[in-house]
């Protein structure tokens, strides 16, 4: 188990090798001269060639990917262009915010996705089961930014029940997550929804429910401890991935509801083309999804014994083969 | 005699989006306190279906008991609600399964899959039924101490042991054993059917064995029912099935098996295919297969004939129409 968490953990270095080295070429060759949004429009040539020295972009693409990433390595991430911030703190600071959104996010995905899942399969074909597919089909459907903005509307504008924007300290934090998080934890409850329902299906139907059932078991029992432990695999991947987006992407709830959170950040960053603000948070970011995905793996060791079996006789496997294996062993 | 198990006519059906399939027709069987009944038929007969009817695991969707009765010690399990239904699996009657590699719960320790079915029905604390489950484990030659490990642990062999412990945990009165050495090799079928024969002598269970082995059935039963195509056709005592098979399919059935003392280049089976439970022949279900099908088979249903007591036949050859049979 260690061998194959210590493996992953190697696994990282070149994906955030390959997520710095894209960035890092799309904001080069994207258009814009960021000593122009530095020093504004009206700056004289020669401010602009002295800062243009100052930043190191007359050396080659290369020169200055080799650069930033001895840097890196070293564990300087550079200062912001725009506010001459160091990078490093100011993701650090922003992430928590970001975090404590995405948890409260997915909570509110699992709260909803997992049980109405369980219900739609446990009375398939009824309507409480085509019901609970029309809503998820719409929670899918519905953009992100317009349930938000409908969530404003409802609650802070009409109602005026909760703050619209910002996020409260201490006591005023609770009400000004309601919102973010609903509006974030709606999509991902949808699809946590659809695979908690085929995963059941597909564990209702086998046979060791007959066996459970032949003990004399009551049905409660049964669907807790007998189908959905086994269709636990599918889901815990689902909310793995979900919360893995919702760490990156949730840019657009943070900028609606003004969250400060590092996914709003780092849209200013892109608008002002302030390169070691995206650069540190993206690589930044791509670290959290990575370390995620090895918590979810490590995460099925625990609901699945056979797989737990698989890490020690093996010190790591592809995901892709798990079911594979699953079904055949 | 006292009957344990009495069904009378019982009807199953799928009923699906493509018809219904008729997988059970009006089948009636009795099973006398403390024998052993072997049910054997071809795959696809309706065996299975007939199994878990008496424990009503038939799920609908798509299956149903559309009728008949299932009494057991006087008790009608058609009519009971799910929550008496509920005390009477796995305490009173309890069945083994056909594949011990699907019918274990794959993230369940084989202990607790044994100590819940205890807990369900004993009013015993944990470490009590932690006992009996360790007992159980012992009982069917497994190392208590694997209590622990999970089914992928265990050989196919082992498995069915559990599975049996599972079943037998609780002294049930009637045991359903569906197939439960199909999917073994042969040394470890010879290993299980002694032990649930071991086990079944010293707890006196009564025994519905399924099976499409006539072996089997010679060794462990005696009482012999055979099915086709949802029905019985022949029933009766060993002796009476087995030297003195009436029905033309239960004579194909063991005319199908090679003579040890004969030397024979090919096996002779029954021509044909069994009918499809969907879409069922008119009449005697057995005559599109039948060498001695007349007329009235291909029109009407052959009664049950009694031959001797306790052996009943279902072929117009025997049945009231017997004469109608013979002069055409």
């Amino acid at each position: 188990m260690h061998k194959y968490i210590g493996k992953r953990l190697l696994m990282m270095i070149p994906v955030l090798i390959g997520v710095s080295f894209l960035v890092f070429f799309i904001l080069a060759v994207s258009p814009g001269d960021p000593t122009r949004m530095i020093l504004g429009q009206q700056a004289s040539e020669e401010s602009i060639q002295a800062m243009r020295e100052e930043l190191g972009l007359d050396n080659n693409l290369f020169v200055r990917y080799f650069n930033y990433m001895t840097d890196v390595f070293r564990g300087d991430f550079g200062t912001s262009w725009k506010t001459q911030l160091e990078v490093l703190p100011q993701v650090l600071g922003y992430f928590p915010n970001t975090v404590i959104l995405s948890i409260a996010g997915i909570l509110v995905a699992i709260l909803i996705g997992v049980p109405i899942g369980i219900l739609s399969a446990k009375r398939q074909y009824t309507w409480v089961d085509n019901i609970a597919t029309v809503l998820g089909l719409i929670g899918v459907a519905m953009p992100n930014f317009w349930l938000g903005l409908l969530l404003v509307m409802l609650f802070s504008v009409n109602l005026g029940w909760l703050p619209s924007s910002g996020m409260g300290e201490g006591a005023a934090l609770l009400p000004s997550l309601i919102l973010p998080a609903l509006t974030i934890g709606t999509g991902c409850a949808a699809s946590i929804m659809r695979m908690t329902r085929s995963s059941m299906l597909e564990s209702m139907r086998q046979d060791y429910i007959d066996t459970a059932r032949a003990k004399g078991l009551k049905e409660g029992y049964i669907t807790r401890m007998h189908m959905f432990k086994n269709a636990l695999i599918p889901i815990v991947t689902i909310i793995g991935l979900q919360f893995g987006m919702l760490l990156g992407g949730a840019a657009l709830t943070e900028t609606i509801f003004s969250w400060p959170g590092l996914g709003r950040f780092m849209i200013e960053s892109i608008k002002a083309k302030d390169m070691p603000m995206v650069l540190g948070s993206a690589m930044f970011l791509a670290l959290m999804y990575s370390v995620v995905n090895l918590l979810v793996d490590i995460l099925y060791a625990y609901v699945d014994p056979r797989i737990k079996a698989q890490y020690h006789s093996m010190g790591g496997k592809k995901r892709g083969s798990k079911r594979f294996e699953k079904q055949h062993s | 005699m006292d009957n344990i198990l009495d069904i009378k006519d019982l009807v199953v059906r799928y009923e699906t989006e493509d018809g219904i399939v008729r997988a059970v027709n009006s089948v009636s069987l009795e099973l006398p306190k403390g024998a052993s009944l072997g049910l054997v038929g071809e795959t696809g007969a309706g065996k299975t279906t007939l199994a878990k009817s008496v424990l009503r695991l038939i799920q609908w969707p798509p299956g149903k008991i559309a009728g008949g009765s299932i009494m057991y010690q006087g008790e009608d399990l058609t009519a009971i609600s799910e929550d008496a239904m509920c005390k009477i699996r796995g305490k009173e009657i309890s069945m083994i399964f056909q594949d011990p590699m699907t019918a274990l719960n794959p993230v369940m320790t084989v202990g607790k899959q044994i100590s819940e079915a205890i807990a369900a029905h004993e009013n015993v604390s944990s470490e009590q039924a932690d006992e009996k489950m360790r007992e159980m484990l012992t009982m069917v030659g497994i190392d208590p101490e694997r209590a622990g490990e999970y089914p992928h642990q265990f050989s196919g062999g082992m498995k069915q042991r559990v599975v049996i412990a599972i079943a037998l945990a609780c002294n049930p009165r009637l045991l359903i054993a569906d197939e439960p050495t199909t999917a073994l090799d042969v040394t470890i079928q010879a290993q299980v059917l002694e032990l649930i024969k071991n086990l079944r002598s010293r707890l006196g269970t009564s025994m519905l064995l399924i099976t499409h082995d006539l072996g089997v059935v010679a060794q462990n039963c005696e009482y012999v029912a055979i099915m086709y195509a949802g029905e019985i056709i022949e029933k009766g005592s060993l002796r009476d099935v087995f030297k003195n098979g009436l029905h033309p399919y239960t004579k194909g059935l063991f005319a199908s098996i090679p003579k040890l003392n004969e030397d024979v280049d090919r096996l002779k089976p029954i021509d044909g295919l069994m009918p499809d439970p969907a879409n069922l022949p008119e009449g005697c279900k057995f005559h599109p297969r039948c060498s001695m099908a007349k007329e009235i088979c291909r029109c009407q249903i052959p009664e049950q004939t009694e031959i001797s007591p306790g052996h009943m036949v279902c072929c117009h050859c025997f049945g009231s129409h017997k004469d109608a049979w013979k002069g055409e």
